[in-house]
């Protein structure tokens, strides 16, 4: 029994699937094979008895994983079953759906094979995934979505302040273009995305290769240190790189440490540069992989993204789910003027607990003319400050830590008070605290921003806002501080919009100014009771 | 404490927000829109049931703090407050 026209009839995943999902498992069973071959353990059959072990398992795994799996896609729900011993159905409404991914990577296309995600608002999981189909079904699923949810979108007036504004610049001119659009996408589907989207949709932002390794350049990201230290581990392991035996390295080694006093610090120091020098070369390529081709559109009601190298991306924001926007950039990357522009939905997935960035870069101008077209808002010049009390609250805090630090070094170590010789130095960073945070309500938007070395500026739509918190803790009281929490729909991930610190009487100002303006907007734009 | 965090706690179920207050040593106020209440429910344990309590619990979609509750209310009067607020969530709704 199904719900609605059958659209893509009930099927497997594609059957390139099973050679993809061996090649993935093939390390894990070929390691132990290379512990016993190549180390020349050849006594200990222990390891090639585990590849056994592991191919006995996986094999199977595999095989009955893909068999028990299939899908179906009406015009009104998607429906995946899964499971081998317990079967589990998930039948997804198209009306709940707030996003489709569609990804995949260089080998993933060699097999001609779309991993596609399908996220509802609610929960913060995917909720179904698909992996793997064939490049043709994966559109199929998003055209079939994107056309379900057009209708909905023309068939219900309630629509945000900042969709409005936006179908009045392009939707009711282009609504008919739109239409047609939809009906004539079937025939499409073969043509490329970026250039049907293109023609169709306004492209609000584009990054060359140029714009992508310039981003790549200045960043820096510590998740690739690590990853890069851990990949030099794993190669000394493997004895890829031999460390005792290669004659340049150990002839160096020994050159520095004959030579200088300081020999191993210099030693250190050097291979601490090298570290990072690695990872900074590494985080470019990856950058420049990860947002090759970046283009942002919109159709008014939805922005889609689609980026990548090897690894395609394609995402789509609806603006109706849009909770706040982040405008992010830190010291290095302010100087060279570029800024990044998250948007964060209600519920999108758990996706590496990020919000789906929109512009990864660009100069502040250009990007606050660019926001223009997702919502409404000016960044003011000058930010309302909180209590100066605070630089004198987080100098105790940095010289509690301080203390505590510099009594364990002395207990351990014999030493450790100078470092109370940097107490100046957080005295000034206190004081920049301070001085980064501030906030701002202008017409609809009531604007966050803090962060020294991370600078941030969240915007949220007052509308959008859940509830408020008033917090003060035993300390805040004594000084007559409060902290303000302005909770949305948004993923507690990266969106930290607390404003610290802050007078009490100005906090009770701006909760009930904030409450005001909301009751006055929800009047105004008959906001529907759920954000989903 | 007990007693403390009870002087504390407080609860008013304003024209279009309910609003709360709690905590002893770190004091919270929350105001929550009658528009951005999910669904409301009222719970009781098993102690609860011995003294006639229950307590309310709001729910909307925000991601920090989304759950208010409010707890030792004499069990009919938290059904009751959970009637009114639906009414009240209700024809906001509309």
């Amino acid at each position: 029994m199904t719900n609605g026209q059958m659209i893509i009839p009930e099927r497997r995943l594609h059957p390139m699937t099973l050679a993809y999902q061996a090649l993935r498992n093939l390390p894990a069973f070929l390691l132990p094979v290379y512990f016993a071959v190549f180390q020349g353990n050849t006594e200990e059959w222990v390891y090639i008895l585990l590849s056994i072990i592991i191919l006995f398992f996986t094999v199977p795994n595999i095989l009955l994983q893909y068999y028990f799996f299939t899908f179906y896609l009406t015009d009104k729900e998607i429906v995946v079953k899964s499971g081998v011993f317990s079967r589990k159905q998930r039948n997804v409404s198209l009306s709940r759906v707030q996003n489709v991914n569609i990804e995949h990577n260089v080998i993933q296309q060699i097999f001609g094979l779309t991993k596609v995600e399908i996220e509802t608002a609610g929960d913060t999981q995917t909720e179904a995934k698909l992996e793997y189909v064939s490049k043709q079904d994966a559109h199929e699923l998003r055209e079939t979505i994107r056309k379900y949810q057009s209708t909905l979108d023309q068939a219900t007036p309630m629509q945000t302040a900042a969709a409005q504004s936006i179908s009045e610049r392009f939707l009711m001119s282009e609504a008919d273009d739109f239409r047609e659009m939809i009906s004539g996408i079937s025939a499409k589907i073969a043509e490329p995305i970026d250039a049907r989207e293109g023609k169709r949709d306004k492209q609000l932002f584009s990054m060359s290769i140029l714009d992508a390794a310039k981003l790549g350049v200045l960043r820096f990201r510590p998740v690739i240190l690590v990853i890069v230290m851990w990949l030099f581990g794993v190669l000394t392991q493997f004895r890829i790189i031999d460390l005792e035996s290669q004659a340049t390295y150990s002839s160096v080694q020994s050159f520095v440490m004959e030579t200088a006093y300081f020999g191993w610090p210099i030693f250190i120091l050097g291979s601490i540069i090298f570290l990072l020098l690695t990872t900074w070369l590494l985080d470019s390529i990856l950058t420049i992989n990860q947002y090759y081709n970046f283009t942002l559109a919109t159709d008014g009601t939805k922005l889609y993204t689609n980026y990548g190298l090897l690894t395609k991306r394609h995402a789509t924001v609806p603006l109706k789910k849009l909770q706040s926007i982040t405008i992010t950039t830190n010291a290095i990357k302010k100087y060279f003027d570029f800024y990044k522009m998250d948007i964060q939905t209600a519920g999108l997935g758990s996706k590496s607990g990020n919000a789906e960035s929109v512009i990864p870069f660009a100069k502040e101008s250009a990007l606050i003319d660019l926001a223009k077209n997702i919502r409404d808002f000016i960044i003011p010049e000058q930010f309302n400050s909180v209590s100066k009390k605070t630089i004198r609250r987080t100098f105790v805090r940095y010289m509690i830590s301080l203390s505590i630090l510099s009594i364990i070094l002395y207990v351990t170590f014999d030493f450790g008070f100078w470092l109370f010789l940097g107490s100046p130095l957080l005295l000034y960073f206190s004081y920049l605290r301070w001085k980064f945070m501030g906030w701002a309500i202008i017409g609809n938007n009531i604007i966050v921003k803090k962060g020294v070395w991370l600078q941030r500026k969240t915007v949220i739509p007052i509308e959008k806002i859940q509830t408020l918190h008033v917090t003060r803790t035993f300390f805040q009281r004594r000084l007559g501080l409060s902290t303000m929490s302005i909770d949305t729909a948004a993923s507690a991930f990266m969106s930290d919009t607390s404003i610290v610190d802050i007078i009490d009487e100005e906090s009770i100002a701006i909760s009930e100014q904030l409450s005001r303006k909301f009751h006055e907007l929800v009047r105004r734009h008959e906001v529907s009771l759920n954000t989903a | 404490m007990p007693w403390l965090s009870y002087k504390y706690w407080a609860f008013e179920v304003r024209d279009d927000e309910l609003y709360l207050e709690r905590g002893v040593l770190t004091r919270v106020k929350t105001t929550a829109p009658y528009v951005r209440v999910q669904h409301l429910d009222v719970e009781q344990s098993v102690l609860e049931r011995l003294f006639h309590l229950g307590k309310l619990v709001v729910y909307t979609a925000g991601t920090r703090g989304a759950d208010l509750v409010i707890p030792g209310l004499p069990i009919e009067y938290a059904e009751q407050l959970r009637d009114h607020l639906k009414n009240i969530t209700a024809d906001d709704a509309v």
